[in-house]
């Protein structure tokens, strides 16, 4: 019987790569290695206008979104103007409760005596 | 005999030296990395793309390499691990027909019986893919079961069984084919 393992390491010899193998590997090394610089350079118009897009985009979400601080402040505060103009009022109004007109007229007219006795 | 003037260290990818070193490697042991994906998955295309993915992975994982021994183990540890994953993902499983197999690439060297190398690794071809790996490893290699354990991560018994095991089948198969006339 023939030596079956001596028939196997002849079977099972090393076969030569097919022609271009190594040049196919630098290739798809120099694609990979070099992609993000390439992508950049060949692209580069496409990703330019995809990246001015998403910065309007971002920019006038950031405009709208200090607009909309601008007017909510001022909302507010004309909310607080409005609340002290009422606070305002209702201080008058209790003033006048407080202190009625002929009260001041007799105040007033009392003064006035005062004084004019005083001058004499 | 393999390039063994190569010389590595642990020097980045980016230095000239190592690009050179890589590009020395490529072309040193391009046949060994085909070879072994080509007996083991029996495909020259399938066998070509597995040998190309192989020298990518070793660019990005140059500097890890220590020594030009180094390197060969890792080329036959990575070439062969990344066969058997394809093999167990794969549709054809373990075996594949004879139909389905590749018209074998031309050797370096001529056969001295052609017919008998052509059938014994399409018997080859046959047996479950963990045999499959022992055999190429063990007879195109030349490893002993030892160096084979250490790369498939597998007892040494488990390797030997499997050689003794699948000699026994090759030798039967040879057998029955030399007994069965020709049609």
């Amino acid at each position: 019987m023939n030596d079956i393992e001596d028939d196997l390491k002849a079977a099972l010899c090393r076969k030569p790569a097919p022609p271009g193998f190594a040049a196919k590997v630098f290739e798809r090394m120099e694609d990979g290695s070099a992609s993000s610089k390439a992508r950049w350079k060949v692209s580069n118009p496409f990703w330019m206008a995809a990246a001015a897009v998403i910065l309007m985009m971002v920019g006038s979400g950031v405009v709208g979104y200090r607009h909309h601080v601008r007017t909510r402040n001022e909302a507010a505060l004309n909310r607080t103007l409005a609340a002290l103009s009422i606070a305002a009022a209702q201080l008058d109004e209790a003033e006048k409760r407080a202190f009625p007109q002929e009260r001041w007229e007799r105040i007033g007219k009392q003064l006035s005596e005062v004084q004019s006795s005083e001058g004499k | 005999m393999d390039h063994a003037g190569v010389v590595l260290g642990g020097l980045s990818i980016d230095g000239e030296a190592d690009k050179l070193a890589f590009v020395d490697a490529v072309t040193a042991h391009q046949s060994l990395v085909f070879s072994i994906a080509y007996h083991l998955l029996r495909n020259a295309t399938l066998a070509e793309e597995t040998a190309q993915d192989v020298f990518l992975r070793l660019y990005q994982d140059f500097d890890k390499i220590q020594s030009a021994s180094h390197l060969i183990h890792w080329l036959r540890r990575t070439t062969t691990h990344r066969c058997l994953d394809t093999l167990r993902h794969s549709e054809r499983r373990t075996h594949v027909s004879l139909d389905e197999l590749d018209i074998d690439p031309p050797s370096a060297q001529p056969d001295r019986d052609p017919i008998m190398s052509q059938t014994l690794r399409r018997l080859v071809a046959e047996l479950p893919a963990g045999a499959r790996a022992v055999v190429v490893l063990r007879f195109q290699e030349d490893l002993e079961p030892r160096e084979i354990a250490q790369m498939l991560d597998l007892p040494v018994n488990t390797v030997k069984s499997r050689l003794q095991r699948a000699l026994i089948v090759l030798r039967g198969k040879l057998a029955s084919l030399e007994e069965s006339p020709h049609e």
